[in-house]
Parts: C-alpha cells; sequence; structure tokens
C-alpha cells in the first residue's frame, strides 16, 4: 500500500525501492502490519495492566525491552547476511561469543579500558567475517556451491569458532570488568546501569543501520545485491567491494552485540552465542527475513513477548511463549511482520 | 587416536578374558558361599577367601568442564588418592590385585556423562566412581549402568528421585539424599531464624537439582508451620532473570531459599542485585553454591553474608585429619565440597571388587551393601591393609569413610551423614560455622 505512495512521490527511485524494499525497511510491506502490531502489542499491555497493576506491566515490559535489544542486536548481522548473500549463517552465534572472548582479551587480559576493547572487539570479529568471505564464501559462490552445502559450512565454522575458543579459554565462565549490579531507577522502574547502555546503543546502532540501508549509496548498492546479484553487477555496481562492507557490517554488529550481551548479563561461556542462536534466528524470520527494521522489531517482539507471559504463567515456561508467538504470526504472516510477500507478478 | 583407542580395547578385552579365566576357578566356592543375592551381608558370614587376583580398572567420571567445572579437578585428585592408597595397602598386604583408573569428562551435561560411561566400560572399567551431577547420575543409571550390569557410585548426586530408582542394584551413592539435606537446611533455617513464623521466598533452577531440592525444602518447611511464597523455578540457558529476580524479592520476604549452581546464579545474582531490594544475609542455599570463596564471575553483593549447608565430612578424627593431610601434601587442586565423596567412592569400587574376588561390574554390585556396612570388623583407609587382608581371607567387613559411616541402605544411599552450615564473609571467604548429623532413621 505504500508502495503506491512512494510512487507518486519518488518516482525515480520507484524502481529500486521496490525491488530492493525487503532489506532496506519497511518499504515493501507498509505501515499496514507495523500499525497492527502496534495495536496489539498496545492491547496485550491494557489488559496485562488491568489485571496485574501498571506497575509490573511496565517493569516487566522494560525487563523485555532489555532483552529484545539482546535478540535484535545479535540479529540485525544475521539478517543482513541472509538478505544480501542468501547465507543462513549458523556461525553468526559463535561470532557473538568471539567479540565477547576479544572483549575478555583486551578489557581482562591486557588491562584496557571497555569502550576501547568494545572498539577492539568489533574491528577483530568484523576481521574475522571479512576474512571467512575470502577464504571460505568468495570461492564457494563462484563454483555455485548450493544452499545445503553452504550451511553446512556454516556449522562447521560454528564449531570451529566455539571448540577453538574452548582451547584457548576453556569452559569456565569468564567476566569483564564492569559492574554488572548497579542499576537506576525512574518512575519506580527499575534497569541496570548497564543494561540501560545496551538498550541505547542497541537502538541508535539498528536505527542507524536501517538509514544507512535506506539512504547511502552503500546501502543503495547492498538493497540491489539483494535483490539480484547479477543484475547489480551488470548495472556496474562492484559486488565485491558491496559484499565485504556486508561482512563488515555483519560481523562487527555481532562482536558489538557480543560484548554488550556479556556485559549486561554478567558472565560469558563458549557457548553463549550458540544458546542465543535459536532466539537470533526467531527474531529475524518474526520481523521478516533479510529485513533490519524487522530485526529490531521482531527481537522486542520476543522479549516482551517472553517478559509479560512471567506474569500469567511460570517464568520457566517464558521460553516456549516466546516461539509460540513466533508460530502464530508466521501462520498469519508466513513472510514475517515487515517480509515481502512472494510475488506473482 | 582412533587406532590408539582400537589398541586399548584390544587390551582390555585380553585383560578381560584373563580375569574370566581366573574367576571361573574359584567361582564354585563363592557361589556355595555367598548366596550371590544382593541382600545384606547377614547371609554371607561363610564367605571363602575371595579371590585376590585380578585386574580392575575403576573408571572416573568427573565434570572437568561446565557448570560443575570448580568440582572436576578437586574430584580427580582424590580419585587419584584413593587408588595411591589403595595400591600402597595392596603391597603391604601382599595381594596380587591390579588397580588401575581412568579418567573422563563428564561436561556437567548428562548426554556426554552417558557418552564417557559408555566408552569407559567398553575399555574395560567394571565399576564407575560418578557421575557428579544428579541429572548425569540419573541419565547413566537409566541408560548404562544396569543395561550393562556395572555398578555406579555418585559422590556428589543428591536428588531424592535416585533413591526410588529401579536400577537393580547397580546405582549407589556416597553423597547423601536432597531428603535429607532439604530437612537439614528446614532445620538449619529454623535455627538461624530463630523460629518458623516466617515467609520464606523459594526459587531454583528448573533441572533435577534445583527443583527436586526446593519441593522438598517446601514441603520440610510447611511441616514446621513455616509459610513460603514460590518456588520461582528459571530455565538455566536464559539471558536475564529480571522478571524472575523481581518475582523472588517480591513482598519483602522474611528470607529468600535460592538452589542454584554458580554458572547460572552469577546471571540470577546480578539481576537479584539490580532489583534493590535484595539482601544476601537473607539468603540460605545449598551445597551447589559452596565453594571455598566466591568466584569472581558471582558479584559479591549476590552472595556476601549468604548462609547454607552443604554434606561435609566429619569435622575431627584420625581418618579426617590423615584425608586432609594426604590431600595437602598431594599439591594441586584446593579442598571441594564431595572430595572426600569420591574418595570413599573409588574407595568401595576396589572393596567391592575385592569382596567380590572379581572385576565383574554385576558381582562388585552384589557386594557393595556389605562391605560398606555391618554386621563385620569396622576399618578405615588408616587400617585398608588389614581390611584387605582380612576380605581375601573371607571374613566380613564394615567399611568407614572419610565422610563416615557409609552404610548403604537397600537402596544404595548411605543411611547418615554429616553436614556443615556455612557462611560467606564480607570478603566472600566461606567460613564453616558448625557441623551436625542428620540420619535418614530419623523421618
Amino acid at each position: 500500500m505504500s508502495e503506491s505512495a512512494d510512487t507518486a512521490i519518488r518516482p525515480g527511485r520507484e524502481r529500486l525501492d521496490r525491488v530492493a524494499g525487503g532489506l532496506g525497511g519497511l518499504g515493501g510491506a507498509g505501515r499496514g502490519p507495523l500499525l497492527v502490531t502496534l495495536a496489539l502489542v498496545v492491547a496485550v499491555a491494557l489488559v496485562l495492566t488491568i489485571a496485574y497493576g501498571l506497575h509490573d506491566v511496565a517493569q516487566r515490559g522494560v525487563n523485555g525491552l532489555v532483552s529484545g535489544s539482546y535478540f535484535a542486536l545479535g540479529a540485525v548481522g544475521l539478517t543482513l547476511v541472509y538478505g544480501t548473500l542468501r547465507l543462513v549463517n549458523f556461525a553468526h552465534g559463535d561470532l557473538l561469543t568471539f567479540g565477547a572472548y576479544m572483549a575478555f582479551l583486551a578489557n581482562v587480559t591486557w588491562g584496557l579500558p571497555i569502550v576501547v576493547a568494545v572498539l577492539f572487539s568489533v574491528v577483530v570479529t568484523a576481521a574475522l567475517g571479512v576474512l571467512s568471505e575470502r577464504v571460505m564464501w568468495r570461492p564457494m559462490r563462484g563454483r555455485g556451491a548450493g544452499l545445503l552445502q553452504l550451511m553446512l559450512m556454516t556449522l562447521g565454522l560454528a564449531f570451529v569458532i566455539r571448540y577453538g575458543i574452548q582451547m584457548i579459554w576453556g569452559t569456565l565462565p569468564r567476566r569483564l570488568d564492569v559492574d554488572v549490579t548497579a542499576s537506576v531507577s525512574f518512575l519506580g522502574l527499575r534497569i541496570g546501569r548497564t543494561e540501560l547502555i545496551v538498550v541505547v546503543v542497541g537502538f541508535v546502532t539498528l536505527l542507524s543501520v536501517g538509514l544507512m540501508l535506506r539512504v547511502t549509496s552503500l546501502g543503495r548498492q547492498m538493497r540491489a545485491l539483494a535483490d539480484d546479484m547479477a543484475l547489480a553487477e551488470v548495472t556496474g555496481i562492484d559486488t565485491d567491494r558491496v559484499i565485504v562492507a556486508t561482512w563488515i557490517f555483519a560481523a562487527g554488529l555481532a562482536g558489538l552485540a557480543g560484548v554488550l550481551y556479556t556485559a549486561a548479563i554478567g558472565t560469558m561461556t563458549p557457548n553463549l552465542g550458540f544458546f542465543l542462536l535459536l532466539s537470533l534466528f526467531a527474531a529475524v524470520i518474526l520481523g521478516g527475513i533479510g529485513n533490519a527494521y524487522g530485526a529490531l522489531a521482531g527481537g522486542l517482539l520476543l522479549g516482551l513477548a517472553q517478559e509479560w507471559s512471567t506474569l500469567v504463567i511460570d517464568a520457566r515456561w517464558k521460553v516456549a511463549v516466546g516461539f509460540a508467538i513466533l508460530i502464530l504470526v508466521l501462520i498469519v504472516r508466513p513472510q514475517g511482520l515487515f517480509g515481502r510477500g512472494e510475488r506473482t507478478a | 587416536m582412533y587406532a590408539a583407542a582400537r589398541t586399548r580395547r584390544l587390551l582390555a578385552v585380553g585383560a578381560g578374558a584373563l580375569v574370566l579365566g581366573l574367576a571361573g576357578c574359584g567361582s564354585d566356592d563363592d557361589d556355595g558361599g555367598g548366596g550371590g543375592t544382593t541382600t545384606t551381608g547377614g547371609g554371607g558370614a561363610a564367605q571363602a577367601p575371595a579371590d585376590t587376583s585380578f585386574e580392575l580398572t575403576i573408571g572416573d567420571l568427573v565434570p572437568l568442564t561446565g557448570d560443575l567445572s570448580p568440582f572436576g579437578p578437586p574430584g580427580r585428585k582424590s580419585a587419584d588418592l584413593a587408588i595411591s592408597q589403595i595400591e600402597e595397602a595392596v603391597r603391604e598386604a601382599g595381594v596380587d590385585t591390579t588397580v588401575s583408573i581412568e579418567h573422563r569428562d563428564t561436561e556437567s551435561s548428562p548426554q556426554s556423562a552417558v557418552q564417557a560411561a559408555r566408552q569407559m566400560i567398553s575399555g574395560g572399567a567394571a565399576c564407575l566412581a560418578g557421575p557428579w551431577a544428579s541429572s548425569e547420575t540419573l541419565a547413566v543409571a537409566e541408560s548404562v549402568a544396569s543395561r550393562q550390569r556395572t555398578p555406579i557410585i555418585s559422590p556428589s548426586s543428591t536428588d531424592a528421585a535416585i533413591t526410588d530408582l529401579d536400577d537393580d542394584g547397580f546405582v549407589w551413592r556416597t553423597a547423601p539424599s536432597d531428603n535429607l539435606q532439604s530437612r537439614a537446611l528446614a532445620d538449619t533455617v529454623e535455627r538461624e531464624l530463630g523460629g518458623t513464623d516466617f515467609t520464606l521466598s523459594l526459587a531454583a533452577r528448573n533441572d533435577a537439582y534445583g527443583q527436586g531440592f526446593i519441593e522438598k525444602f517446601r514441603t520440610a518447611w510447611e511441616e514446621k508451620g513455616g509459610r513460603t511464597t514460590g518456588p520461582v523455578l528459571y530455565d538455566p540457558e536464559q539471558p536475564s532473570y529480571n522478571s524472575e529476580a523481581a518475582e523472588i524479592v517480591a513482598g519483602n520476604p522474611d528470607a529468600y531459599v535460592i538452589i542454584d549452581f554458580f554458572e547460572t546464579y552469577g546471571k540470577m545474582g546480578a539481576s537479584l542485585v539490580r532489583t534493590g531490594e535484595f539482601d544476601a544475609g537473607r539468603l540460605f542455599t545449598a551445597d551447589g553454591l559452596a565453594s571455598d570463596r566466591i568466584p569472581d564471575t558471582i558479584p559479591l553483593r549476590a552472595l556476601a553474608g549468604a548462609r547454607g549447608t552443604r554434606p561435609g565430612a566429619p569435622e575431627s578424627g584420625a581418618t579426617v585429619e590423615e584425608f586432609a593431610r594426604i590431600y595437602r601434601a598431594a599439591g594441586g587442586a584446593p579442598r571441594q565440597t564431595f572430595d572426600a565423596q569420591h574418595f570413599d567412592a573409588t574407595m568401595l569400587c576396589y572393596l567391592g571388587a575385592l569382596a567380590a574376588g572379581s572385576a565383574d561390574g554385576a558381582e562388585i554390585a552384589e557386594q557393595l551393601q556389605a562391605v560398606s556396612g555391618p554386621p563385620g570388623r569396622r576399618f578405615t583407609f588408616l587400617e585398608l591393609a588389614d581390611g584387605i587382608r582380612a576380605i581375601a581371607a573371607g571374613e566380613e567387613v564394615d567399611f568407614d569413610g572419610v565422610t563416615g559411616p557409609i552404610d548403604f541402605d537397600d537402596n544404595g544411599d548411605p543411611t547418615a551423614a554429616t553436614y556443615e552450615v556455612y557462611r560467606y564473609g564480607a570478603d566472600g571467604v566461606l567460613r564453616v560455622e558448625r557441623q551436625f548429623e542428620a540420619s535418614a532413621a530419623e523421618r
């Protein structure tokens, strides 16, 4: 529906936006699903407030926002790589783990301040992403490897990273030099200080990525690639450069997510990313595969659903609630909340 | 690596054949005297002299990695100490048993524990000391122990469900059941708070240990007339526990009882402190969160000042002191909860085999109850050589462990246990405040 609006306002960009709307944001799906989702969330919040009181619902909402931004921040790289390269990257969770351990190396082993450690970990994880592209994915694409082979290779890479980390740091839990117990309160709601930082950084990062995809020339090229790599190449886009840029963003964001996640929850083990991976996939699929804003919305929805459910049912079942909602949404909208439907035209 | 494993297996088969041949010679006499059933030692009065020339491999299942990794290295060291004590005593007593031990990491995971147990049994192990986590023991009990007719003796699985397992007498433990510890903790809370007219907020990790323990505790506390809220049970793999923590501190309870392991409590503890209402001085917990000092992955304010119970060894006595001495002298890993229980478990594997006169799992299992309890001549590891001579001469014996008299009951549980009440100081160091005896007979 908004497509017609786009066409009317900016006819010049119409084609690119239409074909690549998925990666860019809400262009492909329009604002209908967003409004419906928002309305549903507000309705659920109202019902819960009547039943359990405003304070509890708001506090659980804040908690949901926190875990939602963990999911969203981790998911955006996953969705970028899938959107651009059609690669289902099972190693993405372990890129998060890798990022967390790089920060541990810089922050605890070398004693650098946490901010420097975060930058270091983002850079090194991005480098690992680019390395995997050069060593594995580009040659494989060149040989026309099938989806299954690529998927199995990402699974293999996941194990190599995870056990490599175990080999060096062992399986004992580690922590960063961060105060995880400090908290701030406003209007009677409490949120951990590092959690607040994660939420803010998460939102800012995701909105910037969305904007970058929409307005910058690199973003438009990425979207063009996402739609049809061969066609993009023909139109003169340096696909190799764009793909490397995609990996820098995806892996760098994974590293960032890994550090922030660890800083907020307090401890890390080599299984950190692996246990998170399923939730990341859920956020991606819920929001619409290949959609950066979708990952944000999907992550938040998953977090809110899980935390609000603890008001109604036993907390140990909250994971099941999150995934039940995923199934429900997919039954109604198989392409995810903001994904594009299959086109027949 | 593959070739090496195969060679080992071949060797083991060879050794097994040798043992079978030797055991065959003496088996007629054994059947005549021992009766061949699991019933108490009472029936086996006129045991024929045991055949002592066998090769026994004890499998040591320890959690070197994962949730229980702080317990792994001390456990492995205790098993090694038991073996060196046995070897020394074997020489002194002049019997020709050869004992060896093989260690394997269970990764604190039921699947890995089952795999490790299978590998060790196929590698020739006839008795397993371990595994440690209750979830591991339940898994190994179900899918390995009775099927492959090999006894397991867990030093630390305290889950009450292990008592009622239909295990054909192959599952044993030197740690007391949580039935016992949950009541001991309820007694401790009552004594520390000075009564039972209090509301306790209960929480536990959602697994066999946490859930089993907290339910038993709730029953014990409510029988005393106390009140409870919860229990809040939480999935150990979740990223954040803010909502769960809010539920635990809601309503300002008089005290909290939280049953957890360190790996999860790092996250849960941080969430609890962030609520701004949590006071670790009002927290009671159990053996899962007991360590020499609070690990640095746990926020200090989440645990400093907390009190708890854990199975201990009797504080004084020659056995305890000698164990502490040899443990210190060996260097390496520091003392840890359940180290002495693991020492006793390894010891019992050997004594069972000696009484059976064979390295056959089923025959070892038949002797474990008899050698652990009365009737018979009592001895500890200090008189191990005498004990070995007595068993070799066909006498009845009653082995007393470092951790207490053991005296396995018909379910394979020790009938009495010592508990320690500990408290973490503001500096994060664990101090044992007192000890008491809890006995299954009390119930």
